[in-house]
């Protein structure tokens, strides 16, 4: 009895989980004017939203634009985060702790707050409706250095001692040592951070404005605004942007479950 | 810990991120304070008001205190249904079950989905006129149509279920990390006293998890409290990517920030805002903690 209770809330959950992206499909597959009343499948299955969407929409180039922005916004993320993790973690200096909290407490400001002055820093060096204007920004997350440095503890120090004395300078200890015993917790990180940066939003909204920069996210959401545009193909244009996540969703959900579990259990 | 070194090197590694937090992070933040003492937009140069930008917030605006009623009506709906759906999810979850990886997967789908699909998704699911949402309530159930997002008082828990959706899967995956490091024993002993399983979540579970929960509610208000992507495309014009502004049914703090800046171009009152918005955020962060977090470490 209280196994029946328990699979009939899962699968409920499930169902509410799956509906609307049913239902998006549903819509995306079927011509405006049959929409009045809902239908489980429609047949045939209208594919035009999809062809008008690939043909009058430069997709495959939002698809790169959010490829290369997610990716090098990621990849300058932990390259200084781990970079500054070592130091934090596996060496000890003066004033180590007093700069690492000193830099923790920028964790506290919350992003609504650091939008406009980072708009004014970003049109004022000339980098609106770039690229780097987008990631630059994200590329310093004290966030991502706690993580890892928190990894870093673990890594015994015998086998930093014994390098050292064997004649290792820092960087062959932080690039021979450290970054193989990390790889697993990096690709962690890196997916995770990749897919926070693929559907960002807010802020790619406000230094891109011409439509061949546009990443997914933006360029989608203006479909919805845009005249004469039929729900269908918004719809469409929905599904076609959740493709290259959702491959990558299945491909390494391992690392998803893994990176994920590091931010909460810090 | 650690291995002992002297001299610049370890600095060095730090070097990258330190310049880059002063910049970003504290000279971003000295510089919003700045601005919110000025009246400026790109064009003209900053010009030093005083107060004023506070004082047109705090006494002249009512679209302060209408954002900030709109962002506690989303925050009272957001949290508790986050709650809600995080903690039976969780609960049902955590022993072994059949297609439990399977599961896993739809439970994390709207999480892994980018905040505007799903907009897009519910804003066409509740529109008036061809939404399947008024279809059920209309053609199979026999209400009325219901304009779903003509006000505050329906367009909100639409939003906040919206969010609630989206973010079921990242509760789940906190509250199981959670109930699976409780101990089996003493679930084991209590059921052999004679516990119920509602007992034992009762009475054993979720005073053991009540750290999780207290840490699950403060970023679950964190995040409603700055809520801003679902809203702005809930409350898009049909027209060019642009907002409704002021007129829509909605206006968050973070929505009423955005107006304010990059709509009505008033950066310095922005700011204000921004910084108002920060604080009491913080506020309310102390007083959870005071009243929750008490509890908490009394167990």
């Amino acid at each position: 009895m209280k196994n029946t209770l328990r699979y009939f809330a899962l699968i409920l959950f499930s169902i509410a989980s799956l509906f609307p992206f049913y239902w998006m499909m549903i819509t995306a597959l079927t011509k405006a004017e049959w929409i009045t009343s809902p239908v489980i499948f429609p047949i045939p299955p209208y594919l035009n939203s999809f062809k008008k969407i690939l043909l009058y929409y430069p997709y495959f180039r939002w698809v790169l634009n959010t490829f290369i922005i997610a990716t090098i916004g990621t990849l300058g993320n932990l390259f200084f985060a781990s970079f500054a993790a070592f130091s934090f973690g596996c060496l000890r200096w003066r004033f180590r702790d007093l700069i690492f909290y000193l830099l923790l407490l920028t964790m506290m400001l919350p992003a609504f707050l650091m939008v406009i002055p980072r708009f004014f820093l970003v049109v004022n060096i000339g980098w609106m409706d770039t690229y780097w204007g987008v990631f630059i920004p994200g590329w310093f997350s004290i966030f991502s250095v706690f993580l890892l440095r928190q990894y870093y503890f673990t890594i015994p120090h015998e086998i930093l001692n014994s390098a050292r004395i064997d004649g290792a300078n820092l960087w062959q200890i932080y690039w021979r040592i450290i970054i193989p015993n990390s790889k697993m917790v990096l690709m962690a990180l890196f997916v995770i951070n990749f897919l926070g940066k693929w559907n960002e939003f807010f802020w790619p909204l406000l230094i891109i404005k011409s439509q061949k920069m546009e990443t997914l996210a933006v360029g989608v959401a203006g479909l919805g605004g845009t005249i004469g545009i039929e729900y269908n193909e918004i719809m469409a244009g929905a599904i076609l942007s959740m493709i290259p996540i959702l491959i990558m969703f299945i491909f390494l959900s391992k690392y998803i479950s893994k990176g994920l579990n590091m931010r909460i259990t810090f | 810990m650690g291995i002992e070194v002297k001299g610049i090197k370890p600095f060095l590694f730090i070097l990258p991120i330190l310049i880059g937090i002063v910049i970003f992070g504290y000279g971003c933040f000295a510089y919003v304070v700045k601005l919110s003492f000025f009246k400026t937009n790109l064009l003209k140069p900053p010009e030093f008001v005083g107060l004023k930008n506070y004082i047109f917030l705090l006494f002249e605006s009512k679209y302060f205190l209408i954002s900030l009623k709109h962002t506690l009506y989303y925050v009272l709906w957001s949290v508790p249904l986050n709650l809600f759906i995080g903690l039976s999810l969780g609960f049902a979850m955590h022993s072994k079950i059949k297609y439990g990886s399977f599961l896993r997967f739809t439970y994390l789908l709207p999480w892994i989905s980018s905040s505007v699909i799903i907009a897009l998704i519910f804003k066409y699911a509740f529109n008036t006129h061809w939404g399947i949402v008024n279809w059920i309530f209309t053609d199979l159930l026999g209400f009325g149509r219901i304009r779903w997002f003509s006000e505050m008082k329906t367009a909100v828990p639409v939003a906040a279920i919206m969010g609630a959706w989206q973010g079921m899967g990242f509760a789940m995956i906190i509250f199981l990390g959670a109930i699976n490091a409780i101990p089996k024993n003493l679930t084991e002993s209590a059921s052999l006293e004679g516990a119920n399983t509602l007992q034992i979540i009762r009475y054993v579970m979720i005073p053991l998890i009540k750290p999780t929960i207290f840490f699950y509610l403060v970023i679950c208000f964190i995040s409603a409290f700055q809520v801003f992507d679902s809203v702005f495309i809930l409350m898009q014009q049909e027209l060019g990517i642009c907002s409704v502004g002021l007129q829509g049914s909605i206006l968050t703090s973070a929505y009423f920030t955005y107006v304010l800046a990059f709509e009505g171009q008033q950066f310095g009152v922005a700011a204000a805002m921004a910084l108002l918005m920060f604080l009491i955020m913080i506020i309310a962060i102390l007083i959870q903690r005071y009243f929750i977090g008490r509890k908490v470490t009394q167990l």
